[in-house]
């Protein structure tokens, strides 16, 4: 029984070991073959000075994953605003026009890895005039919006 | 005896997991300082020291950005004396000053000595014209406007159907969605000898209107800055500055940025913590340790942004530098310019013609002191080649920099010790 009871524990042994070899083997195909060199597989939103990303752009699985609400004042209803037709996210900035908190819109393309500030109001335009980046932090200043990219080369920096 | 084998693992795992808690990698934001995104990555033994961290750095930052403003005056329940704008204000008069801004200014004339005033403060109204000169770029397309045209595809977006233009054209007529007069379908462009039609795939960027050109050539011709003077005193701990000249406003949008990052460095140095890395926008970066490549001698990758990106499949980065313990510093043309006749204008002025000049599109520096590097980038992207290597035979060693530099016909000339740099 006891010899018997001990053979079972190692075939329940193997099979852990099989599946987890699998499951290894098939994550590191997964990521061997949808990841491309030098093309951004992630844009993470962020607003304000979180590290954590409100809305993430998932440019391997062509999807939008949203973590959290944006913090704002109830009177400016919930963010961010999601729009997968027009393929939008939009948040709140923090730039002011009459003491009202104005609009950053954001487009993400998945065919071409994009995105792009299509909307936002501050005194220089410079986040919206950057245009279609593909791995160029977009940094919307006076509205502490920002996207930043994951990419999969081994850059830690780009000055 | 493995019950024994599997305490001792959980216990290990939990003397692992509270250690990582314990020191770990902090990450601080910071938005609202010399209109620049701001990132300090550091170790900090534990969350309340890195509170600490955050509040000291902070501290910095706002400091000096209070102080080297151009744009505001300090607020009423400031706690110093006066800053560059209300310095601005008061031409010819003697103020008081905080050392911080002395020592900051001082700095800043050290740094003009040493670069036969290719690096100049004073020139901030020839900085303004070419701001606003960017600023009043207008969008959209009219007919006349004039676009220059990097290239564009005959046909499919392929390689094969790639046309180099590189060359300025004026719009014939522009081709609106029938439905939405604001969508623009494409532009038909007077080449000289021939037309061509560009869409939204091709690679193209509106240039400014001779009138706004003129209008800015107009302006600086009429400012003079041979009677510009920073006057600098100090008496009994107590210090002056006084600005003199009927044209001068300091400016120091080329240097405080850099210097209050290389002030946050000292800081993050002193308390003796290895790992880290400071990146100041994306013109100025100081890198520690990075605990992320301990296989490769705890070395950074810092990619170098093409700064002729004209479309989207144009390679964003042209090269990699492997560094640590270093600073580096980019001064370019290509994150704000507008085009004129194929050249672009921005906000780095050179003091003699009071304009951009057409030598490089960016210069990086490679070397110990951010403050530093942020003018000497400035400076250097001013001069001639044949200027900037006789003044490089010169500062080269003993200040021990290294310049890697993106000429105007596109190549790279590269002023090395010992980093490696890899062209991709």
């Amino acid at each position: 029984m006891i010899e018997g009871k001990k053979d079972s524990t190692n075939k329940r042994d193997i099979l852990l070991i099989t599946i987890l070899l699998l499951v290894v083997g098939g994550l590191f195909l997964y990521f061997q073959l949808f990841q491309s060199t030098g093309e951004a597989n992630y844009a993470h939103v962020y607003y304000g000075s979180s590290n954590d990303p409100i809305v993430t752009i998932d440019f391997v699985k062509n999807e939008i994953v949203q973590y959290s609400q944006q913090d704002v004042p109830n009177q400016y209803g919930s963010f961010p605003i999601i729009d997968e037709g027009k393929r939008t996210i939009t948040l709140l900035g923090d730039y002011e026009i009459n003491g009202v908190r104005q609009i950053v819109v954001i487009q993400y393309d998945f065919g071409l890895k994009t995105v792009q500030i299509i909307e936002e109001e501050s005194p220089n335009n410079i986040c919206s005039r950057e245009g279609a980046s593909t791995g160029k932090p977009l940094i919307c200043l006076p509205n502490r919006v920002r996207v930043e990219f994951e990419t999969n080369d081994d850059s830690d920096f780009t000055v | 005896m493995k019950k024994i084998f599997s305490l001792g693992l959980i216990i290990f795992s939990i003397f692992m997991l509270s250690g990582c808690q314990s020191e770990k990698m902090y990450t601080f934001n910071f938005y609202d300082y010399m209109d620049t995104y701001i990132r300090v990555q550091m170790m900090a033994p534990s969350e309340s020291d890195a509170n600490k961290y955050h509040d000291d750095i902070d501290a910095i930052f706002s400091m000096y950005h209070e102080l080297s403003t151009s744009y505001e005056t300090l607020d009423e329940d400031s706690i110093y004396l006066e800053n560059i704008y209300t310095l601005n204000q008061n031409i010819g008069q003697r103020l008081e000053i905080d050392q911080e801004l002395y020592d900051l200014l001082i700095f800043a004339e050290e740094v003009k000595e040493m670069t036969d005033g290719y690096f100049d403060i004073s020139i901030g109204k020839a900085v303004d014209v070419w701001k606003d000169v960017m600023e009043e770029q207008t969008e959209g397309f009219e007919v006349g406007d004039h676009v220059y045209v990097y290239h564009y595809y005959d046909g499919e977006k392929t390689e094969e159907n790639k046309i180099l233009v590189n060359q300025t054209g004026v719009v014939e007529s522009v081709q609106r969605d029938e439905e939405n007069e604001s969508i623009i379908l494409s532009v038909t462009l007077n080449l000289g000898e021939s037309s061509i039609t560009i869409d939204k795939d091709d690679a193209y960027k509106k240039e400014i209107s001779k009138a706004l050109y003129d209008q800015a050539i107009l302006e600086i011709d009429a400012l003079d800055f041979s009677e510009n003077s920073i006057l600098l005193e100090t008496e009994q701990d107590q210090y002056y500055a006084t600005f003199i000249g009927e044209d001068i406003k300091v400016d120091l949008g080329a240097i405080s940025k850099g210097y209050a990052t290389q002030k946050v460095y000292e800081y993050i140095n002193n308390l003796g913590i290895k790992n880290f890395s400071i990146s100041s926008g994306t013109s100025s970066i100081i890198l520690g340790e990075n605990q992320n490549r301990a296989e490769e001698n705890f070395i950074f990758y810092v990619s170098l942004a093409n700064p002729y990106q004209t479309e989207i499949l144009d390679k964003a980065t042209y090269g990699t530098i492997k560094v640590k313990n270093l600073s580096v510093t980019t001064s370019g043309n290509y994150e704000q310019y507008v085009l004129y006749q194929g050249d672009r204008y921005h906000h780095i002025v050179s003091p003699f013609e009071k304009m951009p000049v057409q030598y490089y599109h960016t210069v990086t520096i490679l070397g110990e002191d951010a403050g530093l590097l942020d003018a000497l980038s400035t400076a250097l992207f001013s001069m001639s080649p044949e200027v900037m290597e006789t003044w490089l035979n010169e500062y080269q060693e003993s200040l021990n920099i290294e310049i890697i530099r993106f000429n105007q016909d596109l190549t790279i000339d590269t002023f090395l010790f010992d980093t490696e740099f890899e062209e991709h």
